[in-house]
């Protein structure tokens, strides 16, 4: 049977016709799926690491410590025994203590002597633990100026200067006072999204 | 006259058969292809009468939202079975929020981005985070070097400095002007928000930020209940649809209200700064005043409320080496590529 150039090309456009559809019955969704497995599902983060509590807790005022599992305040063996200027290198008690802070290597630079519940400004004056923002000023000067106006460390509660909630963190609520840099920390997982696929090349 | 065509002419033939049923099937399935959509729909998802005549946020009235928030907070208990606190602040007289990010102090250790997640009830799968932490090499500042898919055992990493990115909450914004249906606005706050319930998809927006802020939820947002935070805003965190743009908005329904945002709660470092810059004594007009400041993208002229600024002291570990010159701690080799 001869067929016309029309009818052949009549045919050859049903079946495409019927292939296009098939593939969107057929195709469309796993298309979908594929395309939705690349935008992977979120990392569950730990509630702790993401916590808007401070990242320390300072010393109470005065201070208690844990010694032999026992709650003791400073004078419980400082009134006892008076110790001579210790260094790192000979210290024998609280040798816990990792002190990582520059030069300033000496217990009795912040510490009072003898009297411990205190801290000791450099002119001998003595402050509360509570105050030691005080103390650290002497040093970090452009630091403490910055931090009097929030433009240095953290501020929780309000935005709002005049509110009761706004709370200007002390130094010694986010830095350990005898090593005061931060340590690294891991880095929460990266973003998971379709988009910008992490370069070829790039280093992982 | 001519005579009737011959019976076989007006008979289907053979091949008009075929030819026709084979369009008619192809046709059907093709239509069913088109409705198949219609599967996954959750009859939950319909409308109700009055959520369809739900008009454009800033047109309706008191009543009307006040209807609208219902409604919400009947969704969400329908289907987290969470009860939430909906709430609609409205943006102060006299404030205008502006944040700065201390690029001395970041770390990148990328809380803030998690923090954002969680306080926004964005999607967990697929992932949207509204913030993105781009690791820069040190002496470099030009975004096409950054990467934000770094993965390291610890941060910093000496040979780089961290710039998160998130909305700038532009004074002069593009995504406001290309929307077609004007889902999208600037509030006197200066905060940038979105009628999620108006939005159309189109994605206009997401293509004009110039710092990739907006972020479309191209399947259905998955959010398991013990996820979601029931402390929500029209404008802000409520649970989004499919198909519709979001966007930080400074968390409004925390900053409104006076509080901070989230991710400057979970910042470690104190790298965030937040508050009112028509306030003298606020931090960060302390820091428009006397910090180093700048922009990112300056020369879009979008006039971000987003600022970045540094301390006068070279960032953890000293000064970045010079080009060629000997590296600090192996950074030469990292800064090679």
């Amino acid at each position: 049977m001869p067929v016309s150039p029309r009818s052949k090309m009549r045919i050859a456009l049903a079946g495409l016709w019927f292939l296009l559809a098939g593939w969107f019955l057929l195709g469309s969704s796993t298309g979908r799926d594929a395309v939705l497995g690349e935008l992977q599902r979120a990392a569950r983060v730990d509630p702790e690491a993401i916590s808007s509590e401070p990242s320390r807790t300072p010393l109470t005022d005065p201070p208690r410590i844990l010694l032999g599992g026992v709650e003791q305040r400073c004078s419980d063996c400082h009134d006892l025994f008076s110790s001579r200027e210790p260094t790192p290198a000979t210290l024998r008690q609280h040798r816990e203590v990792v002190l990582d802070h520059g030069l300033n290597d000496r217990c009795y630079n912040c510490h009072s002597n003898p009297e411990r519940t205190t801290l000791v400004l450099r002119d001998g004056t003595e402050v509360p633990f509570g105050e030691s923002t005080s103390l650290c000023a002497q040093c970090h000067g452009t630091v403490f100026r910055d931090w009097e106006r929030g433009m240095h460390g953290k501020t929780l509660g309000s935005w709002d200067p005049a509110s009761p909630e706004f709370v200007r963190l002390e130094c010694v609520s986010c830095h350990d006072p005898h090593a005061p840099a931060f340590e690294a920390i891991v880095p929460l997982p990266g973003p998971a999204s379709r988009h910008a696929q992490p370069r070829s090349g790039s280093e992982r | 006259m001519s005579s009737p065509p011959p019976d076989d002419q007006q008979a289907l033939s053979r091949r008009g058969f075929l030819t026709g049923s084979a369009a008619a099937v192809g046709g059907a399935s093709a239509f069913a292809a088109a409705l198949s959509p219609l599967r996954e729909l959750d009859p939950q998802d319909l409308p109700s009468i009055e959520s369809f005549f739900q008009k454009h946020y800033r047109e309706m009235d008191a009543q009307e939202r006040e209807q609208a928030l219902a409604r919400i907070r009947e969704k969400v208990a329908r289907r987290y079975e969470v009860e939430a606190e909906v709430s609609d602040p409205q943006a102060r007289d006299g404030v205008e929020f502006v944040y700065a990010l201390n690029v001395s102090r970041c770390i990148g250790c990328r809380k803030c981005a998690h923090a954002c997640v969680v306080e926004n009830n964005q999607s967990r799968e697929p992932e949207l985070q509204y913030i993105r932490v781009l690791e820069m090499p040190r002496g470099t500042l030009d975004v096409e070097k950054s990467d934000h898919h770094y993965e390291r055992d610890e941060v910093p990493d000496p040979g780089h400095f961290y710039l998160p990115v998130q909305c700038h909450q532009c004074e002069d914004p593009p995504c406001v002007r290309v929307c077609p249906v004007e889902a999208t606005w600037q509030e006197p706050d200066g905060i940038t928000v979105i009628d999620y319930d108006w939005c159309i998809g189109c994605r206009y927006c997401e293509a004009a930020c110039p710092y990739w802020a907006r972020r479309f939820n191209y399947s259905k947002p998955e959010l398991a209940s013990e996820d979601v935070n029931p402390d929500m805003a029209y404008l802000s965190n409520r649970p989004r649809p499919v198909g519709v743009v979001e966007k930080c908005t400074f968390c409004l329904h925390r900053t409104r209200e006076g509080r901070m945002p989230a991710c400057l709660e979970a910042c470690p470092v104190g790298a965030r700064k937040f508050g009112n810059v028509l306030d003298p004594e606020s931090e960060v007009s302390w820091i428009l005043r006397t910090k180093r400041v700048f922009v990112l993208k300056e020369d879009v002229g979008t006039l971000p409320r987003f600022f970045y600024y540094f301390d006068e002291r070279y960032p953890r570990g000293g000064a970045a080496p010079f080009d060629g010159g000997p590296g600090r701690e192996g950074k030469g080799e990292e800064e090679s590529e």
